[in-house]
């Protein structure tokens, strides 16, 4: 599938993986494709059409903090994790909760992520394009779930939006 | 206080996605703290079997989970 992708999407899809590396997230999630989207160097269409709605590189950094959402997760369980930090720091030392040792290999991707790609695929078919690129990605990206929805709904926006919005830029580029 | 009740009910409700990606929190919890006393176990000169007993798992899966970061 990855020979379909131009250079530009295979950084997107390398550079996800680093940032869910760099997160220390464990797993690469389609939220952290969209931050790799969001954060592509050069010229992009799907970049210019986030930045526009507001979600940039930064704010989307901050959206997807998973320490965030999973304080959230935990106390509905009952769990404060802040508690259970401070103790983590008073018996192991301080910076002992952010020096996770980090597990080496590869990390996998999440079914969600794969379904992204495979998404962004038929996107690219759906839209007569030969090969699969930024835009295509953002837009399987945008359907691929739960993980996408979140990290947007922080930012106050929706993915059919974005998805309306990159769906017009491209209508109009061509 | 009574947020919080309102939340455990939500994790114990009728939403299972909720409910599930609560689970998942709090695997990635879990995971970070085995690493942390693992670490420091190995650190302390601790066998495998050592950790694998007070984990109450196999020595085979604590070194399969662990054993690399401590090729030394």
């Amino acid at each position: 599938m990855f020979e379909r992708f131009t250079r530009q999407a295979r950084g997107v899809v390398t550079n996800a993986v680093d940032i869910a590396g760099r997160r220390k997230d464990g797993y690469v999630r389609p939220d952290h494709l969209l931050l790799a989207i969001a954060s592509i160097p050069e010229e992009s269409q799907a970049a210019a059409v986030l930045k526009r709605m507001g979600a940039t590189r930064d704010a989307l950094a901050v959206a997807i903090a998973p320490e965030t959402k999973d304080a959230a997760l935990l106390a509905t369980l009952g769990i404060d994790l802040d508690e259970v930090r401070r103790r983590v720091e008073y018996s192991f030392g301080e910076g002992a909760w952010a020096r996770r040792s980090a597990r080496p290999g590869h990390i996998p991707f999440t079914p969600d992520a794969k379904k992204a790609l495979e998404l962004s695929l038929r996107h690219a078919l759906a839209l007569r394009s030969k090969s699969i690129d930024d835009r295509h990605i953002l837009l399987g990206v945008l359907d691929s779930g739960r993980d996408v929805k979140d990290a947007l709904s922080v930012l106050g926006l929706e993915p059919s939006q974005v998805k309306r919005n990159m769906l017009d830029a491209m209508k109009q580029a061509s | 206080m009574e947020d919080l009740a309102k939340l455990t009910i939500a994790a114990t409700d009728d939403h299972p996605g909720d409910g599930l990606r609560a689970v998942a929190a709090l695997r990635r919890l879990l995971d970070r703290l085995e690493d942390l006393h693992v670490e420091r176990a190995r650190d302390r000169g601790w066998s495998w079997e050592e950790i694998a007993g007070a984990l109450g798992v196999t020595k085979q899966t604590v070194h399969r989970k662990h054993g690399r970061k401590f090729r030394r």
